[in-house]
């Protein structure tokens, strides 16, 4: 493994100096966030979706950033700066620059685009000086690529490290490769749009019937249900060089044109037409959808062959096998296994989409201030904290019964242990898509009806997709093969189940025996929970999944979990010490 | 005036399963939008009391929108896929006007909502299942236009009618915005056409392929 950080701090910071606050935002494009750094040291960061309750909402992060600097006790005149994750002056001039050479093409996008630009985008500084009251001179900006390598590398645990950042596009560029060391960050090369892998897999979700910017990780889960049987049709759209650069055949995509979908008629023309998304998925019984699995499981292997070769390309500009990764395309757990697998030792924070853009713009901001980085980052909770007497009182108010208990984590076991569904809301919430044992509905780990339950039932989700496993760090390595360890706490890797265990995670493991594991430590309450389960049932394991209801964003206060409950067939909520049934 | 209104459309309303099936659907997107703006009072709310009342009325709203769709769905099962089953008008109410204000609105919504309900509960002799769950919505209907009464001052009632009207009248001029607009950029594209060509010879020249320093 690398050699990591050591504890110390690099530099300290001057001492008498007062604290130094940045807030880091990312908005308007999709997952707008806010995130809080206060003397050199991460202390808050969340979603907006998490307090609008609007899926991936990319509105001014207003609520998140106020969330934020409650938490820590600040106003926003204590702010020193407000720091955008993009510079939408360049991103103007790419829009412009491609919709003017696409013409007549783009005159059904470019009125859009320039509206929303020339709207919203480029006084996006000003607005958030004055929707958060602070100074305009307070208020800077950084580029999009930058802020994703910035929280990739600035919060990993390596001094030094290649630097990956793959998403579909941020001003311009799609994919650019980094050298981070101490606390310097400089960018080697970079690809341009249009080619981009994250506009691939984009095009190729939209084909699948899936929305995009929400339905990439469907397709990653739909692709263990098919062969690569379409590498060559859709060698076509993409040119992988040696050198690990890409080129996109233009002619099959349509993103200038139609961003919903992004794909042209010769895709279609390609692979057949788009999958209806209303049509329910039938993998055993439908033609049709077991090809759109093998069209997936080819897109998945194109993706993890074209992060192999940037990796290689990274380790041979670096010197280097430590790899941090951001970006959407960072999310793609499968292909980070593949990574590891190959000897890269990988790191990937839980908000490596563009929510993660705040954390990066305010790490950079904050190094460049304190001169030194902030701690490694080993924890996603960085939202508010729920309250036990808030939640009895407004449980009481819904009809609901109530119980104090001393020990939240060991009565939600017994539960889970029972065969019950438990809505485990504990602590501060998590940032990032993925619920981390804060906000989580938790089961048994089989047997396999169990996931069926919760698809079908409780979350009404296509009912391929999987569910992941949370176990105790200590326990992993006896259920599941080798796996990427710094990847595993922040479920962003996927292991191979031990072929001994697969009966007692049947709800857990995947058609292709993986299973995107959560490794958790035992000193904490959801890890003390696990081992509750472990204890009683010999299995220290469970199945956890976000609370949320379909197409909801992860519940966030005492009042949305109370909603949920009301609202999906769950058997017992925990909320801090109160447990919460039905009458 | 405005149940008037609403009488003289009743011939296209019920005319056949699909135009119900609309018009439950807008119900439904009246629902779910109304359960974010409660959810954003119960989380924002600075009365414990309030809150539990926001709550009830929110998960009332959830379900009411379920029941709506799932209704309009069964009438006209291809509006599955249509936008309207899934859209939302959230309009942050309570934190953009401020919690007097935003009961004001609530109650003036409450008030119209019921009256409409009722009216369409009457106008439906024929289809049975439709109104018994219009006559269920409205049991609760009448709690929340109760418990709003309760609580909005009279001046914040008052002031609903007026920002109502506003909102109305900006949003009957987002359509000429709209094509002006389009006007515009139609004017745009004509100068902006010459330039096209020019990027696509500065194009060929640099592919924008491959590796390229920052």
């Amino acid at each position: 493994m690398t050699p990591v950080r050591s504890p110390v701090r690099l530099s300290p910071s001057k001492p008498n100096s007062p604290p130094s606050c940045i807030l880091g935002i990312s908005a308007q494009s999709h997952d707008a966030a806010a995130a809080l750094f206060i003397d050199g040291e991460l202390v808050a960061a969340m979603q907006e979706e998490r307090f609008s309750r609007i899926k991936n909402d990319p509105s001014l992060p207003i609520q998140a950033a106020e969330a934020c600097l409650r938490l820590a006790g600040l106003e926003a005149k204590a702010l020193d700066e407000v720091v955008f994750y993009e510079n939408p002056y360049a991103k103007l001039e790419r829009i412009l620059r491609a919709g003017v050479r696409e013409l007549p093409g783009s005159l059904r996008q470019l009125p859009r685009a320039l509206a929303h630009q020339l709207g919203h985008k480029v006084w996006v500084l000003d607005a958030l000086a004055s929707r958060l009251g602070v100074d305009r001179a307070k208020v800077t900006s950084r580029d999009h690529h930058q802020c994703h390598a910035a929280s990739a590398f600035l919060l990993s645990p390596f001094e030094r490290a290649a630097v990956l950042t793959v998403d579909a596009v941020g001003e311009d560029v799609t994919t650019a490769l980094w050298l981070g060391d101490g606390t310097s960050l400089t960018c080697l090369e970079a690809l341009h749009f249009p080619h981009s892998l994250g506009l691939l897999y984009s095009a190729l979700t939209a084909w699948l019937g899936f929305e995009v910017n929400e339905g990439e990780y469907k397709v990653m889960g739909l692709a263990a249900f098919g062969r690569p049987s379409f590498e060559a049709e859709l060698s076509k759209l993409m040119t992988l060089e040696v050198d690990g650069s890409f080129t996109l055949a233009l002619e099959y995509f349509d993103s200038h044109t139609n961003t919903e979908v992004g794909f042209s008629k010769k895709l279609e023309a390609l692979l057949g037409p788009r999958r209806n998304p209303a049509r329910p998925w039938d993998l055993e019984n439908d033609a049709a959808d077991r090809r759109c699995a093998d069209v997936a499981a080819s897109l998945q292997a194109m993706l993890e062959r074209s992060m192999l070769q940037l990796a290689a390309r990274a380790r041979e500009k670096t010197g280097t096998p430590a790899l941090c990764l951001a970006g959407g395309v960072a999310l793609n757990a499968v292909a980070n296994s593949k990574l590891a697998a190959a000897g890269f030792d990988v790191f990937v924070q839980p908000a490596a989409g563009d929510a993660g853009g705040a954390l990066g713009a305010a790490a950079l901001a904050s190094v460049e201030r304190t001169s030194r980085r902030p701690r490694p980052m080993t924890d996603a909770a960085l939202g508010a904290p729920v309250s036990g007497a808030l939640a009895t009182e407004l449980a009481q108010s819904l009809g609901l019964k109530t119980a104090r208990t001393d020990d939240p984590a060991a009565l939600a076991a017994s539960e889970v242990v029972k065969g019950s569904v438990v809505a485990w809301v504990n602590g501060r919430l998590e940032f990032g898509p993925r619920a981390l044992g804060h906000r989580s509905l938790l089961a048994m780990p089989n047997p396999a009806e169990v996931r069926e339950r919760i698809n079908r039932v409780i979350k009404r989700r296509e009912p391929f997709r999987p569910f992941a496993p949370a176990v105790l760090e200590s326990a992993a390595p006896s259920w599941f093969e080798p796996f990427a360890v710094r990847l595993a706490p922040f479920m962003t890797t996927v292991a191979t189940v031990r072929e001994a265990a697969r009966a007692r995670l049947e709800a857990v493991t995947h058609v292709d025996g993986t299973a995107r594991l959560q490794t958790v430590n035992e000193a904490t309450a959801f890890g003390r929970l696990i081992g509750e389960v472990g204890a009683a049932t010999g299995v220290p394991v469970v199945l956890n999944t976000s609370l949320n209801g379909k197409g909801e964003p992860i519940v966030n206060t005492e009042a949305d979990a109370l909603a949920f409950f009301t609202s999906h067939p769950c058997d017992v909520m925990v909320i801090d010490d109160v447990v919460i049934t039905k009458p | 005036m405005w149940l008037l209104g609403v009488r003289l459309t009743r011939l296209f309303r019920w005319r056949t399963p699909r135009s119900t099936a609309k018009l439950l659907l807008k119900l439904a997107k009246a629902e779910r939008s109304s359960f974010y703006d409660l959810m954003e009072a119960a989380n924002r709310t600075a009365e414990p009391g309030r809150r539990a009342l926001y709550l009830r009325h929110a998960t009332d709203e959830q379900r009411h929108a379920a029941i709506f769709r799932l209704r309009a769905l069964e009438l006209e099962p291809s509006l599955a896929t249509d936008a309207s089953a899934f859209e939302v008008d959230f309009e942050h109410l309570f934190s953009t006007l401020g919690e007097e204000r935003f009961l004001g609105l609530v109650h003036r919504g409450e008030r119209r909502g019921r009256a409409q309900l009722t009216l369409y509960r009457d106008e439906l002799t024929g289809d049975v299942k439709t109104r018994a769950l219009l006559d269920a919505i409205l049991k609760d209907e009448a709690h929340h236009e109760s418990y709003t009464e309760k609580l909005a001052t009279a001046s914040a009632r008052r002031w609903a009618w007026s920002w109502e009207a506003r909102r109305a009248w900006r949003r009957l001029g987002a359509r000429p915005s709209a094509a002006l607009f389009t006007l515009s950029m139609w004017v745009v594209f004509g100068v902006l056409t010459p330039f096209s060509w020019l990027a696509r010879l500065v194009t060929k020249k640099n592919q924008g392929r491959g590796w390229r320093p920052p």
